[in-house]
């Protein structure tokens, strides 16, 4: 299959204009997804950071309470992972529909292409995407600072 | 390479129904969703039932009867590992139903052509047995918190 650009910029301007106005369309309905998806996982690490903090606490006084309190965070913390899983796929939707209206608008605008040009656009954005997906899985490090955290408040 | 998840036969063929027909199956999957759902929720409250119960039969001086209900609580946990997987997997389906239902949705390949890097989470994982794997390993705040339920019933054995 031939690269990207070297497709697009076959097609008429008519025709890459109506396909820059879709992609930017979708690309608003990713956006709008991202961030409502993003607000869930901030509340569910709200709900996850007050269960553990309880739970913490309750390590000190009372094990079996703080086992019950344990079992509400593995819920949480199961949601979290589906959350931030789901996001991983949202962002990618996002990114590519962003990098679809950037190439089409430079085309449009006569800008000479060459094979690294695509390369270029990837890493910036995706160095995001990639650490945050990363992340969005290593809950051990997220832990082991709410644990730090808790029991700094704790001393 | 795209993840398996992503080319389960289910996956594929909701990416060909009809906006009618896709609506459809997701009320199906909310529905299942809820009551799987529910029935974890339940389960867990049940749990906790049982640690508070166990917590006010250990400072009342009951050590038989709390061990007693801390090993229910054990086995309850246990019982509820593979509830919890199946909700996952139903979650993780579902979420991505939803993300495919938006108008201009792209499978991974549009951009995996272009770059082989790309975590998607869960979604990378390449069967539902490793998903289990991951969930074990990843869900245990019992462990990150520092608690070995094993040896808590042990210690409380042992009074």
């Amino acid at each position: 299959m031939k690269p990207i650009y070297e497709r697009l910029g076959k097609m008429s301007n008519k025709k890459l204009q109506q396909m820059a106005d879709e992609h930017q369309k979708n690309l608003l309905r990713f956006i709008e997804m991202r961030n409502g998806t993003t607000r869930l996982i901030e509340q569910n690490q709200k709900k996850y950071k007050a269960c553990m903090k309880d739970a913490v606490k309750e390590l000190k006084t009372n094990v079996p309470k703080a086992l019950g309190g344990g079992m509400r965070a593995r819920l949480l913390k199961a949601d979290l992972n589906v959350s931030m899983s789901a996001r991983s796929v949202i962002r990618m939707n996002e990114f590519y529909h962003r990098m679809m209206v950037i190439l089409i608008e430079d085309i449009l605008l006569g800008v000479n292409y060459n094979p690294e040009r695509v390369n270029n656009l990837i890493p910036q954005e995706f160095s995001d995407l990639i650490s945050s997906s990363i992340s969005g899985t290593n809950f051990s490090e997220f832990l082991n600072k709410l644990k730090d955290e808790i029991e700094e408040e704790l001393q | 390479m795209i993840p398996w998840f992503f080319t389960r036969d289910e996956i594929q063929k909701f990416s060909n129904l009809s906006l009618k027909k896709k609506s459809k199956k997701m009320t199906e999957l909310a529905e299942t969703l809820q009551k799987t759902e529910t029935l974890l929720r339940d389960r867990i409250k049940e749990s906790r039932h049982m640690a508070d119960k166990a917590a006010r039969r250990l400072t009342n001086g009951d050590h038989e009867a709390s061990k007693d209900l801390l090993n229910s609580f054990s086995s309850h946990i246990a019982s509820t590992q593979p509830l919890m997987n199946t909700y996952v997997a139903r979650k993780l389906e579902y979420s991505l139903f939803e993300i495919m239902s938006i108008e201009g949705f792209e499978f991974p390949s549009a951009l995996l052509d272009l770059r082989k890097d790309i975590n998607f989470g869960l979604f990378a994982v390449n069967s539902m047995d490793e998903l289990e794997r991951l969930l074990m390993a990843e869900s245990d705040p019992f462990e990150e918190l520092g608690i070995d339920v094993e040896n808590t019933i042990s210690d409380e054995d042992s009074e």
